[in-house]
Order: structure tokens, then C-alpha cells, then sequence
């Protein structure tokens, strides 16, 4: 890997950001490295959407740094802005418009012309699977097509960066689908920014993952390392058929259950703990069945998404950012 | 400059290829014709001419087509989230403000001209009537012209400033309204015939120039007002990327 790949695309130092007597942006630090897939996760009001619109020199930030591409975002904005396809949150698009004249207007004024303005209108309409629908007038289009031109729009001029906000949002499972690797097969050519509500995406397309909380952000790291922060615990289910007050009481005597929950159905026991990982309180409990001869019909371990960690996090005050962050046993002590 | 002719094409199709368009030019022909006509009528056998008639007939009805052109341009944009869109990509502040400026004068020009033809129609239509003096109607065009210059660079600012197109349009043509209003008020109270006051009539401009009095004091004073509005409006689009 040569210099310039090494040099991040996206640089971010102190970024903050008022509105008001409301801070959106708190000192925000973060970089992204060519060819990253990096979501952008927070809760509403997080402020994603204004660090996408500051990085596409929308708007303007009261401190800090932002580069793109090397380019200043407050300096050098016509440079940034020739280097980034942004699709706004519920893409906004010239309704009164066809989708081929559009792509048009959109890349005449992003400086194509002539025969290579034609075959970028082309691949794109094929890139996002618009070749059918290239006549069609865009009032007309469903909310999953209009996502998929404003996609196109973003890739008319080949920029390096794309930043991408909320680009699922409305859309049917199908489109999400279909959209999520579109996205993914832009990766080695593109850096792709992209601000999402829907963790299980993030999870399966991005390559790392910044969570952002008040301004601030709280993590950053591969999906994988997020999820390991969340190793030393783990929740297991159980039903057990037996005396109600006697399965409670021999699961809560065992080591290292914690937050038992219990509720009886027709005989059964549906049970449900929390346990540090690594202890085996699942092959204590099925000793304790069979030692007792209850009967067992269910023992599962739940499995952790970046749901339960972006819930961890964004609902309790935690600092942590970057490798070697603190787990979450750091935060629960 | 590239880019302001792409966004121009797009401000004239995007008037064009709706009803709107065409529906507002004929209620401001018609509006205007019937105006001129009526006004032709009362004063028949007087030694009134047709031109001034005229123009007092587009002078009454500029302030409304110009508010009903102007308040989309920017506002529409801001409502739908457009204006997002077209300033992330490479374009300065000043081509898009130009365009959207251009484009509304020319659908502006596009609504004006057909009623010049009125008096024609009517000169050829009444054999009676004086033949219309070319000389006069390029003398009021001409400042007609130059009103529209000024009232729709009014007319972008005021489109600037909100997303509201119900609000642009109210802010836009009271703001318009008032040197329009100077003439018929000058008539009904004394204070407004002051000289200084006089000045900013658009009305007496107009048949100044009409008569073929030329003066650069109203040419001054509107190509000054058009540049200080668009400069304007330039800077309030910028105002986003200011703290």
C-alpha cells in the first residue's frame, strides 16, 4: 500500500457544531481510510446528519477541522464537493423530471459532457438497475426507485467519497437488500460514509462502525470488535418443566446467574438469566436438571447483535472510542 | 458561467412543461388586455393616447405576475430539499442565483410582450384611432424593462428567505407594491406629492419615458436596487456556510 492509499479520505478533528444553545456536534474526531465501508450510528438527534452535511459543505461548523479527499470542506469547498457524491436523507429529486433527463442535468453541471456523459448516464442505470425505468418521470417512481436515482446521481462523476444519509430509509426488505450491495460492491473503488438507523446493515456492510451519541463519538471499531465488547456477558433462555418456586431457586443459587426472570405456562418454566460468559452455568444447569429429573425441551444462548451494544452504549453516559476502548464490563463496574 | 447556462435551461423547462405557465400568461394578458381596453373606452374622444393607457395597464398587473413568478424559485427548492442537492455539487451561489433570476425574467418578458400587440389589434381593428407612436412604446418598454429587472431581483431575495411560498409571495409583493402604490396614492393624498417621494414613482417614470423624456436618474436608481437585491440574495445563500 503506497502513501496517498495509507493518507485517510475523510478527516475530522474538533468538529463542532451549535445551533442555537443546542451543541449537535461536540469536538467530533473520527478519519476514514480509502475503500472503508464506515457507518455512522446514533440515535435521533445524535447529530449525523449535520456532520454529512458539514463533510458535503452544506453547512457550516462553528470549530475544528474537516478535510476530504485533503481538501478543506470550509476552504477548498468546490474541490470537496467535485470529490463526494451525497445523497440527502429522503433524497430530494426534481420530481418534474424523467430520470434519464435528470442524470442529464445532474451530470452536465457536475462538468461531463458529450459521449462520456452519455456512457456514465449508461453505467449508472445499469449500476443501479435504472435501465427500465430511464423514461420514466420521477414523481412517478416508487420511494425505492427514486433512492436508486439518487444513487445513480451520487456515481455520475466517479467521485472518490460517497456519503450516503439514511439511503435505506422507506425502503421494502427487497430494496434494502438489493441497495446493501450496491453499496457493498462500490467498497474498493469508493469510500463510502453512510449514516443508518438499521444496525443489522451496518453489521453486514460496513467495515467499521462509529456510534455516535451527543455530538460525541462514543465507539469506533469493526463491527466484530464492537460485538466482543459485549463478550463478557451473554443471555441464556431455558424451559424447564418443574416445581416453579424450586427452579427458581436452584438457578438463582448457581454461580455467576444474574437478572433472572421466570414465567410458567401449562407446567413449564420459561426462564431467563443473565451469565458471565466462559463459566459454563449451561452445563450447570443441565446437571441441575437431571440431577432434580426435571425435564428440559430448550437451552439457548442468545446470540449479541450491534443492537445490544449500540443500545449499551447510547443509553448509558459512556466515553469509550477507538481499539482499546473499555469493555462492557468496564462499564458495568 | 457553463453552469448557469444548464440551470437557465432547467428554470425554463421546469416553468414550461407545466400548465402553470401557461395558465398565469393568460390571465396576465387577459388581465392587461381588458384593463387597456376599458381604460380606451372611457377615454374615447379625448385627447389622451393609447400608449400611456397601456402601460398603466401592465404597470397594474406587473406586481402580481412578478410575485406569482418569483415565489417558487428558491422556496420550492428549500421546501422540498432540492436546494440540498444542487449546493453539495460544484456550482457557485452566484450561478444558481443568476439562473433562477434570469430564468423568471425571461417567462417575466415571455407574459409582457404579447400585450404590446393589443394596440395594434385595436388601431387596425378601429380605423379612427391615431396610429400607435413606436418611438413612445419603446420609451415605455424600455422602463418597463427596467422595472422588471429591479421588482424580480426583489422578488428572488424574498423567495431566499423562506421555505414558504404563500409567505415568499406576500413578502414579495408588498415589498414591490409600494413604489407601484406612490402614483395612485399622490393622487388621493397630499403628503406623497413631494418631490422626494416622487422620485420613486414607477408609474411617472414610465410616462416620463413614454413621452420620450430620457433621464438616468430612474435608470440609476433601478439597475442600483437590482444589483444590491441579487448581491443580496448571493450572500443569504452563502449564509449557510457562515456562523
Amino acid at each position: 500500500m503506497d502513501k496517498a492509499d495509507e493518507s485517510p479520505v475523510i478527516s475530522v478533528k474538533n468538529l463542532t457544531r451549535r445551533f442555537g444553545r443546542v451543541t449537535a456536534l461536540d469536538g467530533l474526531t473520527f478519519e476514514v481510510r480509502r475503500g472503508e465501508i464506515v457507518g455512522l450510528l446514533g440515535p435521533n438527534g445524535a447529530g449525523k446528519s449535520t456532520t454529512l452535511r458539514i463533510l458535503s459543505c452544506y453547512l457550516a461548523a462553528n470549530g475544528g477541522e474537516a478535510q476530504v479527499g485533503g481538501a478543506d470542506v470550509f476552504e477548498a469547498s468546490m474541490d470537496v464537493r467535485r470529490r463526494i457524491g451525497y445523497l440527502p436523507e429522503n433524497v430530494p429529486l426534481y420530481t418534474d423530471m424523467r430520470v434519464h433527463e435528470y442524470l442529464q442535468f445532474r451530470g452536465a453541471l457536475k462538468g461531463l459532457r458529450g459521449k462520456r456523459l452519455r456512457s456514465r448516464i449508461e453505467n449508472v442505470l445499469q449500476q443501479c438497475d435504472l435501465t427500465a425505468e430511464s423514461r420514466a418521470l420521477i414523481g412517478r417512481l416508487s420511494k425505492g426507485f427514486r433512492q436508486r436515482v439518487g444513487l445513480a446521481d451520487c456515481l455520475l462523476h466517479e467521485p472518490d467519497c460517497l456519503i450516503l444519509d439514511e439511503p435505506t430509509i422507506g425502503l421494502d426488505p427487497n430494496q434494502i437488500r438489493h441497495l446493501r450491495e450496491l453499496i457493498r460492491s462500490l467498497a474498493p473503488q469508493h469510500t463510502v460514509l453512510i449514516s443508518t438507523h438499521i444496525l443489522s446493515e451496518v453489521e453486514m456492510i460496513c467495515s467499521r462502525v462509529l456510534i455516535l451519541d451527543r455530538g460525541r463519538i462514543i465507539a469506533s471499531d469493526t463491527p466484530e470488535a464492537l460485538l466482543g465488547l459485549m463478550q463478557g456477558d451473554e443471555r441464556i433462555t431455558a424451559e424447564i418443566q418443574g416445581p416453579a418456586d424450586e427452579v427458581a431457586k436452584g438457578v438463582s443459587e448457581m454461580p455467576g446467574v444474574r437478572n433472572l426472570t421466570i414465567t410458567t405456562d401449562g407446567g413449564w418454566n420459561r426462564l431467563g438469566f443473565r451469565s458471565s460468559r466462559g463459566i459454563g452455568v449451561r452445563e450447570q444447569l443441565f446437571d441441575l436438571v437431571a440431577d432434580r429429573g426435571w425435564r428440559l425441551r430448550e437451552l439457548g444462548v442468545e446470540r449479541r447483535h450491534l443492537e445490544d451494544v449500540f443500545a449499551a452504549l447510547t443509553e448509558r453516559d459512556v466515553v469509550a472510542s477507538g481499539p482499546g476502548a473499555p469493555t462492557m464490563e468496564d462499564h458495568h463496574a | 458561467m457553463r453552469n448557469f447556462w444548464i440551470l437557465l435551461k432547467r428554470e425554463l423547462a421546469a416553468v414550461f412543461l407545466t400548465p402553470v405557465a401557461y395558465v398565469t400568461m393568460a390571465v396576465f394578458f387577459s388581465a392587461s388586455a381588458w384593463t387597456f381596453l376599458a381604460t380606451v373606452k372611457v377615454k374615447v374622444g379625448t385627447a389622451e393616447y393609447l400608449e400611456p393607457q397601456l402601460f398603466s395597464a401592465i404597470l397594474l398587473w406587473l406586481p402580481m405576475l412578478i410575485t406569482v413568478i418569483c415565489m417558487r424559485l428558491f422556496a420550492e427548492e428549500k421546501r422540498t430539499g432540492t436546494i440540498e442537492t444542487l449546493m453539495t455539487t460544484a456550482v457557485g451561489e452566484t450561478s444558481v442565483v443568476l439562473a433562477k433570476y434570469a430564468g423568471a425574467l425571461l417567462f417575466c418578458w415571455i407574459c409582457v410582450v404579447p400585450v404590446v400587440a393589443v394596440p395594434y389589434i385595436l388601431v387596425e381593428a378601429s380605423p379612427g384611432l391615431e396610429r400607435v407612436d413606436q418611438y413612445a412604446l419603446i420609451g415605455g418598454g424600455a422602463m418597463v424593462v427596467l422595472i422588471s429587472f429591479c421588482c424580480t431581483s426583489i422578488g428572488v431575495l424574498t423567495s431566499l428567505l423562506t421555505r414558504n411560498q404563500i409567505v415568499a409571495a406576500l413578502c414579495c409583493f408588498w415589498a414591490i407594491l409600494a413604489p407601484f402604490m406612490v402614483h395612485p396614492l399622490m393622487t388621493v393624498i397630499p403628503f406623497f406629492r413631494q418631490a422626494t417621494i416622487e422620485r420613486f414613482s414607477m408609474f411617472q417614470h414610465v410616462m416620463l419615458f413614454v413621452s420620450g423624456t430620457l433621464s438616468l436618474q430612474p435608470v440609476v436608481l433601478y439597475l442600483s436596487v437590482t444589483v444590491l437585491m441579487l448581491f443580496s440574495a448571493i450572500r443569504v445563500l452563502e449564509s449557510r456556510r457562515w456562523l
